[in-house]
């Protein structure tokens, strides 16, 4: 059931994110809702699911794009490793912690996909100012959007009893 | 324990180096059969949107609504009458053909699409369209909207296909000004600071006159789109620092930022009988 829902939620995240109009004056930022599904399971999972949440937002962020298969998979495994080390160490529950989250895990996501994108020659011409106007609109909407995709998650798991299964666990 | 982190760590490398060096026809039909598992849902979430934002026009109209109607009736009889006689002139030009040995020629039909979704990353300049599963969509063939050239055509699966905007870096056509003799190449320029799409020209000669608002067409050459589409209008004209050329940003006229159905042109070969 955890398993079936995560797969849910992230096949959900992937096909608002895509429909979702992005923010013309920053770069093009699109809300990351499939990152902030990535950044929840890794605050509040073991490192399997971590990881397979990580490895199946990269795959649908690269299949429902024009992103080469595997690129978005490393960046979202490495934003996702490095918060779930600190998973121990931070309130995951706070909306403190979602507002920061949702600020940084854009800024390391936009970077690595820019510098992969680069290095294979899929975008050579992009200017690196809407780079950053891209990674800043991508940081104030992952501002909004962690805390909203975190509540709806956890209401979900809530309801279907998901939670109570994790905590026992 | 320490036995288990080693097998977690190694798993997934090598996920991830499988998956980053998979050959390109594997991880092309791996992203197809993404799109087509997912279409279905994107379909009914992109309608809903649809309709929503109908329901707005609708709304932000209100008074305008009859004006719009009987314009739009008028608009309806003209073309009709604009396509019979296009029809008569295809036959004409059939038979031209014919008594010249030209014995095929290439008919574009129009095939609507309905916008999906736009890039999930926002890296690209593209939109995925429903095709409804016609075999003719092809890569490569140019997509326009009712208001002008959206783009083409870059890869397709059963029931979608990717396109390639015309505001996008590596989208390329070939373009002539009005009826300025100047020919050129429009390149996507992406946005501007005011969150604008916008298009590039460069290396116009510098005797021609431009102006601002010149339409620019597609001029037919490059094969991919057909002459005469108003791709857009001529904006902000340079000279170059060296001094002997002109260049200019180009407006698209198509809305690139809230499309909703587009069409898609299909190449249809027939005889001339």
């Amino acid at each position: 059931m955890n398993r079936l829902l995560m797969w849910v939620v992230l096949c959900l995240c992937a096909i608002v994110q895509a429909i979702l109009p992005p923010w013309l004056a920053m770069g093009q930022a699109k809300a990351p809702l499939l990152l902030a599904g990535v950044v929840y399971y890794a605050l509040s999972r073991g490192s399997l699911h971590m990881a397979e949440a990580a490895v199946l937002a990269g795959l649908l962020q690269d299949s429902l794009g024009p992103i080469p298969l595997g690129f978005s998979v490393l960046a979202f495994t490495g934003v996702a490793l490095l918060i779930h080390q600190f998973q121990d160490r931070i309130f995951a529950d706070s909306l403190p912690t979602h507002v920061l989250a949702g600020f940084a895990a854009p800024v390391v996501v936009s970077m690595a996909l820019y510098v992969l994108l680069v290095s294979g020659g899929y975008r050579a011409g992009v200017p690196f100012s809407f780079v950053m106007s891209k990674t800043l609109g991508m940081s104030l909407l992952g501002m909004v959007t962690f805390p909203v995709v975190f509540w709806g998650i956890r209401d979900m798991e809530v309801r279907l009893g998901v939670e109570s299964l994790r905590r026992a666990a | 324990m320490k036995r288990k982190g080693w097998t977690f760590w190694l798993g997934l490398g090598a996920v991830i180096l499988i998956v980053l060096n998979l050959p390109t026809s594997t991880s092309a039909a791996l992203k197809r059969s993404a799109r087509d598992v997912l279409s279905p849902l994107q379909s009914v979430v992109a309608s809903f949107t649809n309709r929503l934002a109908a329901a707005r026009d609708v709304l932000a109209a209100r008074g305008g609504l009859p004006d719009e109607l009987s314009r739009l009736r008028e608009e309806s009889v003209l073309l009709r009458h604009q396509l019979v006689e296009f029809e008569e002139l295809q036959q004409e030009n059939l038979l031209l053909r014919y008594e010249l040995g030209f014995m095929r020629s290439t008919r574009r039909l129009p095939v609507a699409a309905e916008v999906l979704a736009r890039d999930i990353s926002g890296w690209w300049q593209m939109v995925r369209v429903d095709h409804g599963g016609g075999l003719a969509v092809q890569p490569d063939q140019a997509v326009i909207s009712s208001e002008g050239l959206v783009g083409k055509v870059v890869d397709t699966s059963r029931r979608t296909a990717d396109v390639l905007l015309i505001t996008d870096p590596a989208c390329r056509v070939a373009v002539r000004i009005g009826e300025r003799g100047a020919f050129g190449i429009l390149s996507g320029q992406g946005l501007s600071l005011r969150g604008r799409p916008v298009c590039r020209l460069e290396l116009i000669n510098k005797d021609v006159r431009l102006r601002r608002g010149d339409p620019v067409y597609t001029s037919g050459l490059g094969g991919i789109f057909p002459r005469g589409l108003l791709a857009g209008h001529l904006d902000e004209i340079t000279l170059d620092e060296t001094g002997l050329h002109q260049s200019a940003t180009v407006i698209p006229a198509a809305n690139i930022s809230d499309l909703r159905v587009v069409f898609i042109l299909t190449a249809i070969e027939e005889a001339a009988r």
